[in-house]
């Protein structure tokens, strides 16, 4: 009876210990959207504003520190696009001083990583070798490792205070938005797409951010 | 919660009375284990409601006594829910959170029992019983390709009624329904405790 009995026990520790990460194919690959703002601005006391036609730029490649051309026309019309439906002006460089300055970064970092999987790895049968990618391993009891990379996208659009900033010329940041998520490694305007929708997203819910 | 309470003992009454003409008692139980598929529905909390057929039970019990055993069990429990994009505000409006969410909690019961059987009849036997012990349990909230995650301990108890089919002296059928109350506590997720119902079937397996 002993034995039996803590076989079976064995048996259901191991079963569930072994339990699989839940599927989250369901999950949007739309960038998270945070954004934040100074309760103590009053948004309709500023009229015009100014953005520049480059958008920063920080990835692996130090080369990569402005980004221009379409991709970032994109991104700035789309800041532009929801500043003007809030009722506030573009103001261009050369006539002045805008009341709020805006500025908008791109970060991208690129991830390698590795996994390592066998036979101890997920319920048996349910994560085949072959899933990823491990066609010759032979059965469930070699261990295996692949890598793969992913790619992180990281934007801010911060939104700043020019026509209050003091005389030593510090800008009091009055909103900021933070869009974060799943970048592709190899298609740009994939990435400029997701960009602009969470531009977008960080002005629909930023309700109170109007003239 | 009271209502599931007093529904299973009602059940438990109604069964047990049913079968109390038999007087004979056929019934050898002695070493005594129970394996269940177990489907749970959690109440009671925000965080997730759907009901999740990924789960499991196992129990052994000793009979101290004719209608009377105790004995260990430990179940798991899956659950898992789609929470579809939104808008998330703190109180004071400073600061807002778009984003979709799988939320996952996954629950470990462990515990000691006790049961009381019915007279039943020939085939049936329905008992009802409790366990308390302890419940391990993770937290998970998967959003975009990043996952948030909390693990924790807490008490827990989990009153239940149950019913016995025989087959043979060995082998039966079994099916219950029960109460899992936790005190697994996430500030972060804002979870007070886990709750669910949970509906079991399975096979027992005797020896004597």
């Amino acid at each position: 009876m002993k034995p039996k009995f803590f076989l079976m026990i064995a048996l259901f520790a191991a079963i569930i210990s072994c339990r699989k990460t839940p599927d989250t194919s369901e999950l949007s690959l739309e960038q998270v959207v945070a954004t934040d703002r100074d309760l103590a601005a009053n948004f309709s006391n500023y009229s015009t504003y100014f953005i520049s036609d480059t958008v920063s730029v920080v990835a692996n490649n130090q080369n990569d520190s402005i980004l221009t051309g379409p991709l970032a026309a994109q991104l700035v019309n789309a800041v532009k696009t929801n500043m003007n439906s809030r009722g506030y002006t573009f103001k261009p460089r050369a006539q002045g001083l805008p009341d709020l300055g805006l500025r908008l970064t791109v970060i991208k970092d690129i991830t390698r990583t590795a996994v390592c999987g066998g036979w101890w790895d997920g319920w048996w049968g349910y994560y085949p070798p072959w899933y990823w990618g491990c066609y010759y391993c032979g059965g469930y009891y070699y261990p295996w490792c692949t890598s793969y990379t992913y790619t992180i996208g990281t934007s801010t659009l911060y939104l700043f205070d020019i026509k209050n900033q003091g005389n030593n010329h510090n800008l009091r940041a009055l909103w900021g938005a933070t869009a974060f998520g799943v970048f592709s490694t190899t298609n740009n305007q994939t990435n400029a797409d997701l960009t602009t929708t969470a531009i977008n997203q960080a002005f629909t819910q930023s309700t109170y951010l109007k003239k | 919660m009271k209502k599931l309470i007093i529904l299973i003992f009602i059940y438990a009454a109604c069964v047990g009375s049913l079968n109390a003409q038999n007087k004979t008692n056929p019934w050898h139980l002695d070493n005594f284990m129970t394996f269940n598929w177990q489907i749970a529905t959690p109440i009671s909390t925000n965080y997730l409601k759907e009901t999740s057929v990924a789960g499991g039970n196992f129990e052994y019990r000793r009979f101290i006594k004719p209608n009377m055993s105790v004995g260990i069990g430990f179940s798991w429990n899956s659950f898992k829910q789609y929470i579809p994009p939104r808008v998330y505000e703190k109180p004071d409006g400073s600061r807002q959170l778009y984003t979709d969410f799988v939320h996952h909690v996954y629950t470990l019961p462990m515990y000691l029992n006790a049961h009381y059987y019915l007279t039943g009849g020939e085939k049936l036997k329905p008992y009802v019983g409790i366990g308390l012990g302890a419940q391990y349990s993770e937290q998970e909230a998967y959003y975009n390709i990043f996952v948030s995650e909390v693990d924790n301990w807490g008490f827990v108890a989990r009153p239940e009624a149950g019913l016995l089919y025989k087959l043979s002296n060995y082998l039966g059928l079994h099916a219950n329904v029960g109460f899992n109350y936790a005190t697994n506590k996430n500030e972060e997720f804002k979870i007070d405790n886990l709750k669910h119902v949970y509906y079991g079937i399975g096979i027992y397996w005797n020896s004597y």
